[in-house]
């Protein structure tokens, strides 16, 4: 029941951000100083007073702010983000068609991110202050440090142009077709196509963005996993069970990972928020058809309705993967619970 | 703490290398007239897309600029956006989250929440969508930096708040009839700020980070200003011409390692918690 209580808590605050963060997007639209009228109209249209008053009063454009806003929040709660621009086509369908790249990415890269952040972390802590550590945490540092765009730049120049043995930019190699979208993961519809070959070249399409995307919440996730992890150690429970006569590794993996772990989580969810925002810049430099590229082109193209669009649906992911996370947490660690 | 700072350059060898390598970029940046060998906006077509030699030490980009020249002034901009950012937003997000802190109740739950709303956005993407909105120059790049970054520091700061607050001194201060105003001036922001200036020197380099994506995306400062964002994506086109973007990246890279590094020092130092032994 309390567990119930707690995740029906959570719930309500997602609808009551969600509904601030709808507000505050509608408010930063309000402050763009361009005329949607003259954005969305051709010079012909524009120059014929009923076009122009029947294309204000279809968006609700020739009323007062209050009900401007009342329309937009109606339009949002029918799931309707307007018109592309620049494609002319219903922003949705244009989100819809580049989501599942980006996730595909995403979740490749916080695989990576996680495995590789533990692992070092845990390392890092059981031989703290050794060479072993400094070498760990200059490599954290430099993962948090490195800018990923020239970070891209460089493992193209040399995993694809110069070594040639990793795919460049793009999804798939130019040998194979898009599989069957069912899933929308070129990997995941591929191997239900049965067409090994094509899923393998996917997976090594998602090798050299992924590790891009992954580098500053692999930095991120090994820094939490040592601080933490040496916090653990430092307990009493730890030191009795040291003082049972039992071995490092047994001690690390069976009583002090499980604690240690618990705020890593956290930092694990707020990375997957962050991928997302960071695939602008992988996107666009790995030619991959995503959010984050469609974004950047909406961006230079002042296509409002789609930046609005983009910014709506990766808030929205943030928001939901941080409700997760406090869940789960909950779930976890029950301390959080009763606080 | 001068003799742990004395302490830590003798132990922590990452944090001296920081300081070093952060040392040498703001001094170039001081010096860059009597350091760069050639004016870092004059273009020589004759001169195109050369490799690094004598002449030109890292080469010169498309338009025959010296890129040795463009990358010691680019410190000069990296350095000013990256520090001027840390400290408007930690100014404005120390105060915002004292007051959320210190007031409580209604006043810190709204105030709490509005700040969580700009941070449920991806950064980068907000940053982009206010530039893009307000027009490219660096004043509205920082601008939109500023209020990306400042939410954090106010969360930090509301935090370390709610318990200092709890302080005896503080209710003496109460007891004494001094004025929330002045409970707030003098005692509680003053032992609270430690935390938020761990952060603010943590966050210089992302903040460096930031600035060169905005200028690498076109939404910086206008060509042909030598920043190093834009210097990497001017040699995106030239993908085989390692040192057009390469030189410029390096420059980003080294400046962020050194602020994390010093960062991390710092934290490790000022942080009680983390000073136990393992």
């Amino acid at each position: 029941m309390e567990r119930l209580k707690f995740i029906g808590k959570r719930l309500v605050y997602l609808v009551i951000m969600l509904f601030g963060v709808a507000t505050l997007v509608f408010i930063l639209t309000k402050l763009v100083p361009g005329d949607p009228v003259t954005a969305n109209l051709s010079q012909r249209a524009l120059g014929d007073p009923q076009i122009v008053a029947a294309y204000k009063a279809k968006y609700g454009l020739d009323q007062p702010i209050i009900v401007q806003y009342v329309y937009y929040m109606k339009n949002l709660l029918h799931f309707d983000l307007g018109t592309s621009i620049r494609t002319n086509n219903a922003v949705l369908s244009e989100l819809a068609r580049c989501y599942p790249a980006t996730i595909e990415l995403a979740v490749f890269a916080i695989i990576l991110a996680t495995l590789f952040g533990i692992l070092f972390g845990v390392i890092s802590a059981i031989k703290r202050n050794s060479i072993i550590d400094q070498i760990v945490r200059a490599i954290s540092v430099t993962g948090v440090s490195l800018p990923s765009f020239w970070f891209a730049l460089l493992v193209l120049y040399f995993f694809y142009y110069k070594l040639q043995i990793l795919p460049g930019p793009g999804r798939l190699g130019n040998a194979f077709s898009a599989p069957q979208t069912v899933t929308g993961f070129f990997v995941i519809d591929s191997l239900l196509e049965g067409d090994i070959p094509k899923a393998l070249d996917a997976l090594r399409h998602l090798i050299l963005p992924g590790t891009v995307l992954a580098a500053f919440t692999m930095g991120l996730i090994t820094r939490t996993t040592r601080s933490n992890l040496l916090d653990v150690m430092s307990t009493d429970y730890i030191r009795t069970a040291r003082a049972k006569g039992l071995s490092s590794v047994r001690l690390i993996i069976h009583h002090a990972l499980g604690n240690a772990l618990i705020p890593v989580l956290t930092v694990i969810g707020l990375g997957f928020g962050n991928l997302l925002g960071g695939m602008v810049l992988v996107e666009t430099i790995f030619n991959w058809p995503g959010v984050g590229q469609f974004a950047y082109q909406s961006v230079l193209s002042n296509d409002y309705p789609s930046i609005i669009g983009v910014a709506l649906l990766i808030a929205l992911n943030y928001m939901i993967i941080n409700t997760v996370v406090d869940i789960l947490y909950g779930i976890i660690d029950p301390r959080v619970r009763c606080s | 703490m001068l003799h742990s700072l004395k302490k830590m350059f003798k132990s922590n060898y990452l944090f001296t290398f920081g300081v070093i390598i952060c040392l040498f970029w703001i001094i170039m940046a001081i010096i860059a007239p009597m350091v760069a060998p050639y004016d870092p906006v004059v273009q020589d077509l004759t001169l195109r897309l050369k490799a690094p030699s004598a002449a030109h030490i890292f080469g010169t980009d498309n338009f025959g600029r010296d890129i040795f020249s463009r990358v010691i002034y680019g410190g000069r901009y990296s350095l000013l956006a990256g520090c001027l950012t840390v400290v408007i937003a930690g100014c404005i997000g120390t105060i915002y989250g004292a007051i959320a802190g210190y007031v409580g109740g209604a006043v810190d739950n709204i105030m709490m929440r509005l700040s969580e709303m700009i941070l449920s956005f991806p950064s980068l993407i907000l940053a982009m969508i206010i530039n893009a909105v307000m027009g490219s120059n660096l004043f509205n790049t920082m601008f939109a930096l500023v209020i990306v970054a400042w939410p954090s520091y106010a969360r930090v700061m509301r935090s370390v708040v709610l318990s200092v607050r709890e302080n005896e001194y503080v209710t003496a201060s109460e007891a004494l009839g001094a004025s929330r105003f002045r409970i707030l001036l003098k005692e509680i922001i003053p032992n609270s700020i430690t935390s938020v200036l761990i952060m603010a020197t943590t966050d210089i380099g992302n903040q460096i980070l930031m600035f060169s994506t905005l200028s690498f995306l076109g939404l910086g400062s206008a060509p042909p200003t030598p920043e190093w964002g834009m210097m990497v994506s001017d040699g995106v086109q030239y993908f085989n011409k390692f040192w057009v973007a390469g030189f410029p990246g390096l420059a980003i890279f080294t400046m962020a390692v050194g602020a994390n590094f010093i960062g991390d020092g710092l934290r490790d130092l000022l942080d009680p918690k983390l000073r136990k032994q393992f």
